[in-house]
């Protein structure tokens, strides 16, 4: 016990040391608020477009190792290659740890909150600086030397430290929303953007965006061309795909269950509690995606280390890697590396069909699995959510006004849409990926997810500026 | 009614399912939001420089 209060009181002192977003200390306007927001991700993109220093000559810019930069907002070689990856690593860690009751915190205590923050923060420090190492060190950019690695290493450290500051000046009262919610949606709008209007010519002689790709097939008469293109290029395949999938999960989105609920007090006042099919939205598909892409890094660090040649059978279980000379990266090639990454475009599907279903089985298997923790984390579990409605003087009509009566019957309908919605994003993550949905499956389904957030937010934002009692009524403590 | 009841049965503030209590004011170095936007700018301009004047 005594050991553990010291751990506490340790990193009670960093905490003390580790740099923070000093509060508004007063009411931002909605104008000033955007004009936070827009500034922190107009830096943010920048810092996606400067390449970094040391970078040898000649690496190519921005071409993923995996699908999986689209969740931590990364884009490799420029300032953001590790991107939001070490915060939502290490607010994931943390988040496990307190959840499996391996760290005793105590969230509901305001100190306890403090710390939980430092600690993560403190901890997505050390992830960044063990992940820029084992960047350098497993050759991630090609062969460089030791004054390249360590200018590499250096400026990958200070802006993830930035990054995260720029998160926390967002969701701190100065922005709008979350400042790693901005950063994904940016990188997936931007990767649209891209897909649809670029004006570079591929290898295959056609324009990357497809609209233009389309008007040059319509002009030479061959649009059977561009139905299906090699390497995962933006494709008409992929142009529907995505429209699809839009329509798709906004309708699904809108899916939910109304559960009738009353005042105990006040005859007659009803109304209805929504229980949402992605009841636990978008939170499995990342923790997954962070557990596969550890996967493939962890893996790349042990290959380029112990395993170069492939060569060694237990390793190559991990993974098998080689560097792409074209892609300027590593990729991987076998094992449970080559597993954790989709196949991307029709193409690769058929050149390896079991990889595409395997892929899909785990990303499936992981969703469900964290999103039956999540709940259980996070308080959207029955037992919560029945806890809230009856201290909140709530009753569902015809049942006893008991806790564990309410989240039986609640919890009949959470237990279903658990299950059901982390098999149904798991299942969407990984196949929009194989028709090449621009932007990523994940991509996808992420933008949706947190455009709806910010578009609440915005509502109730405007809500509480005209009429500033309405607001406090409409959600704000 | 629903945006009264969600009042009562709040939603935890997640951020790409990271639980963050940013609310909490807590004891750390505070950095006023310029410097941090200031010091962001001034690693890029300092990269784009380094990369221009000295390549190494």
């Amino acid at each position: 016990m005594s050991e553990k209060s010291s751990t506490r009181t340790f990193l009670e002192k960093i905490s003390k040391i580790l740099p923070e977003i000093k509060k508004p200390g007063r009411k931002v306007g909605l104008g000033e608020k955007l004009v936070w927001t827009a500034l922190a991700l107009i830096i943010y993109t920048w810092m996606g477009h400067t390449i970094l220093y040391g970078l040898p000559q000649g690496t190519q810019v921005g071409q993923s190792p995996a699908l999986l930069n689209v969740v931590f907002a990364q884009k490799t070689g420029t300032l953001i290659t590790l991107g939001i990856g070490p915060i939502v690593t290490a607010g994931l860690i943390l988040q496990l740890l307190v959840g499996a009751e391996l760290i005793k915190l105590d969230l509901s205590k305001p100190e306890d909150r403090g710390l939980f923050t430092s600690m993560s923060k403190l901890l997505a420090i050390v992830i960044a600086l063990f992940q820029s190492a084992a960047y350098v060190y497993a050759g991630f950019f090609g062969p460089t030397n030791a004054t390249q690695n360590i200018a590499i290493f250096i400026q990958l450290v200070a802006a993830t430290i930035l990054i995260m500051l720029l998160d926390e000046l967002v969701q701190k009262g100065w922005g709008l929303g979350s400042g790693i919610s901005l950063f994904i949606v940016a990188g997936v709008a931007e990767e649209i953007f891209v897909a649809l209007f670029s004006p570079i010519i591929l290898p295959d002689q056609a324009y990357q965006g497809i609209i233009l790709a389309s008007i040059q097939a319509i002009f030479t008469g061959n649009l059977p061309s561009i139905l299906v293109r090699q390497g995962g290029y933006p494709d008409l395949v992929g142009l529907f795909s995505t429209i699809f999938l839009v329509l798709a999960l906004i309708y699904i989105e809108a899916i939910r269950v109304e559960i009738p609920i009353s005042y105990a007090k006040f005859q007659g006042y009803r109304a209805k509690y929504p229980v949402k099919l992605l009841y636990v939205s978008n939170v499995p598909i990342i923790f997954a995606t962070t557990v596969f892409s550890n996967i493939f890094y962890l893996g790349s660090l042990i290959w380029s280390r112990f395993n170069p040649n492939n060569d060694n059978i237990f390793l190559n279980l991990i993974g098998t890697y080689r560097f792409d000379e074209q892609l300027g990266t590593v990729v991987s090639t076998g094992g449970l590396a080559y597993y954790v990454i989709g196949p991307r475009g029709i193409a690769s599907v058929l050149q390896d069909p079991v990889r595409a279903v395997v892929h899909a089985a785990l990303l499936i298997v992981f969703a469900v699995l964290f999103a039956k923790f999540w709940v259980q984390v996070s308080g959207l579990a029955p037992e919560k959510v029945a806890e809230q409605l009856i201290q909140a003087g709530m009753q569902v009509p015809g049942f006893r006004r008991s806790p564990e009566v309410i989240a039986a019957v609640i919890g009949k309908y959470i237990g279903t849409v658990t299950i059901l919605g982390g098999l149904l994003i798991g299942l969407v993550a990984s196949v929009a990926d194989y028709v090449a949905v621009f932007g990523s499956g994940i991509g996808i389904l992420l933008t949706i997810g947190i455009l709806q957030q910010y578009y609440q937010l915005l509502i109730r934002e405007r809500i509480s500026e005209m009429y500033p009692g309405l607001g406090k009524l409409l959600g704000r403590e | 009614m629903s945006a009264k009841k969600r009042k009562e049965a709040p939603m935890p503030a997640t951020a790409a399912g990271l639980l963050r209590f940013f609310e909490d004011e807590s004891t750390g170095v505070k950095v006023r939001p310029e410097i941090v936007l200031g010091a962001s700018a001034a690693l890029i301009v300092a990269v784009l420089i380094l990369r221009a004047l000295f390549p190494i």
